[in-house]
């Protein structure tokens, strides 16, 4: 896989305000790719440098092993930008906005119409094309944002937030969007974003930071499986309401029955003592099975154990 | 010029045309402009009456009715001008669209490009309204013979004026990119604009004045520090193309000769270096302003 971007020891600051500090990390082609931290972690700073619209001083920045301030006009014929609170001018209809981009980008007249046609399709909102922005919501605004950075086909989709102020609909066309640009057309993508839903449904990676800092990137499967295993979920006969208190006193733990079965969610740490009670119970175990962490709980530990 | 900039050109004068204050601007400029024109044949009939027939034409045009033809040159078109340039560039910031616009394949010099050219589209429309609508209705009223003199010195005229209204809105343009924030670079640029339209005379005068020298003496230093200013300069150049009983400046005081009226050639002499110093001045604006390319930034929302 090829890096599409490639981030080595970046630090930015603003006057006095350091906001990245020697972060290093790469979005691979072809991924779908997580920027994670809370608010004033730095994820916006990063999508702006990317973009070319901040000019940082100390580390290295290639997108398409280009640098993105100096060769920007070459970078963002590959790269689509949607931004946490689109804006479009206000004496223009979308329809003439979206044209204003794709003319920027050089589109060709015919195939702008019927490509503006179709995204409108997809995103639902060719009904919208002849609205002026301050007449429509958040949402519908974010589609339309969503629409004018896929005009250009772009290889690297870039969204900061865009799941800010938009309502479900909105979020589940955004889900399928991504996943079929993913899969059918190849496009790296990455989203920043605090929807963890989304981000766990979309993203084949994630970067975590926190104060400017990575504090942990990797693989889906390998952050929420392997090592991040800290449950299991054991199956067994159905128990007698004796051994249901016992397990309760002794593991403090969560059991519940469905279809003549019961099911217990038992701690890694604990599951070898609570085997063995169980035999000695002679209770019949029917399946052990992992229970993956949640993007939810990885990330508080992973951003709450810095404060500590 | 390619596609992107033109798009973005026409996008810029689409908003501009459509705004309230160049409409409004437009409007002022077009009255201002009738009432100097009528208010200068008023003034040329009664001059004819007193000095005869060889007072040229343009005299009346810097003297009437408080909206004369040279207020509307030095004072209402360059504020019109910063007006309408003043928040080109800042808009942009403040109302987010930047982001959009340098997602896209514009560079930053062609944006910055398209304000420019745009502001002096204007400039160069101002210029043009202020000057035809005043002149024609003076030759139209008083049968005046237009003859190649006078059509070379309306002409460079308005080169010079044009060029100096492209000055303030250079200036408009380059405070606008630097502050990125409306209010702040209208502020000091209309506070540029009183110090060197107002104050700069007072200014040299005061200074001058604390000289201990002979009188003459101190009026050549008051003059040379007035033509520090750009609208001094400007004003010079005006008088000298425009009127041409003005054949110089001895012991600090104008000479003007009523009689013998210098011809267009002779006039040009005595201001081509001003003229020149307006136009370098232009160029070297322009250059400070395409230096802003290198540190347009976009900085999230904290």
């Amino acid at each position: 896989m090829n890096n599409v971007v490639y981030v080595k020891n970046l630090t930015f600051s603003y006057g006095r305000n350091l906001v990245l500090k020697e972060i290093s990390f790469v979005v691979r082609s072809g991924s779908i790719t997580a920027l994670l931290g809370p608010n004033g972690s730095g994820k916006t700073t990063i999508l702006f440098i990317l973009m070319g619209l901040l000019k940082w001083k100390d580390g290295t920045v290639k997108v398409f092993d280009m640098d993105p301030w100096r060769d920007g006009n070459i970078v963002k014929k590959k790269v689509g930008f949607v931004y946490e609170q689109p804006t479009f001018y206000n004496n223009l209809t979308m329809l003439d906005n979206l044209i204003l981009t794709g003319n920027l980008h050089n589109i060709e007249a015919t195939e702008l119409i019927n490509k503006i046609n179709s995204l409108a399709d997809i995103l639902k909102v060719r009904d919208y094309l002849d609205y002026r922005p301050s007449e429509l919501s958040q949402g519908y605004r974010q589609r339309f944002a969503i629409a004018e950075a896929l005009l250009s086909n772009p290889e690297l989709l870039i969204l900061d937030e865009p799941t800010t102020g938009i309502d479900m609909e909105t979020m589940i066309i955004l889900h399928r969007l991504l996943i079929e640009l993913n899969r059918d057309k190849k496009t790296t993508i990455l989203i920043s974003s605090h929807n963890l839903y989304l981000l766990e449904k979309v993203a084949d990676y994630f970067i975590f930071l926190k104060n400017g800092k990575i504090l942990r990137g990797g693989w889906k499967e390998e952050l929420l499986g392997g090592d991040y295993i800290d449950h299991y979920i054991v199956e067994v006969g159905s128990l007698p309401n004796l051994v249901k208190t016992e397990i309760l006193k002794n593991f403090g733990t969560t059991i519940w029955d469905e279809d003549n079965k019961t099911y217990i969610k038992i701690g890694s740490d604990d599951l070898v003592y609570f085997i063995n009670f169980l035999q000695e119970k002679n209770a019949i175990i029917k399946n052990i099975r992992p229970l993956n962490t949640t993007l939810e709980e990885l990330y508080l530990n992973i951003c709450s154990d810095e404060d500590g | 010029m390619d596609k992107r900039t033109s798009t973005l050109l026409k996008k810029e004068l689409r908003e501009q045309l459509h705004s309230l204050k160049f409409l409004a601007s437009l409007v002022l400029l077009v009255f201002a402009s009738l009432v100097s024109g009528f208010g200068g044949v008023n003034m040329i009939r009664s001059l004819e009456n007193w000095l005869g027939r060889e007072i040229h034409l343009f005299l009346g045009l810097s003297n009437s009715l408080g909206l004369s033809f040279r207020e509307i040159a030095l004072i209402y078109s360059p504020l019109f001008v910063i007006l309408i340039s003043v928040d080109a560039i800042s808009r942009e910031f403040e109302s987010r669209n930047i982001i959009r616009l340098f997602s896209t394949p514009i560079t930053r010099r062609q944006f910055l490009m398209v304000k420019m050219s745009s502001t002096f589209l204007f400039a160069i429309i101002i210029g043009l309204v202020s000057t035809i609508i005043p002149t024609y209705i003076i030759y139209s009223n008083v049968k005046h013979v237009l003859t190649l003199d006078d059509l070379a010195r309306v002409l460079l005229y308005l080169y010079v004026y044009v060029i100096y209204l492209c000055i303030w809105g250079t200036i408009s343009l380059v405070l606008s990119g630097f502050f990125k924030r409306t209010t702040y670079s209208l502020s000091i640029a209309i506070i540029s604009f009183i110090i060197i339209t107002f104050l700069w005379l007072p200014f040299s005068i005061f200074i001058s004045g604390l000289y201990n020298i002979e009188p003459i003496e101190r009026i050549k230093i008051e003059r040379s520090i007035r033509m520090f200013s750009i609208k001094e300069i400007f004003d010079k150049t005006f008088n000298f193309l425009l009127n041409p009983h003005y054949i110089g400046i001895s012991n600090g005081e104008w000479l003007f000769d009523w009689n013998k009226t210098i011809n267009f050639s002779e006039s040009f002499s005595l201001v081509f270096g001003e003229i020149l110093l307006l136009t370098a001045s232009l160029f070297l604006l322009v250059l400070v302003y395409f230096r802003m390319a290198e540190n347009i930034q976009v900085k999230p929302r904290i």
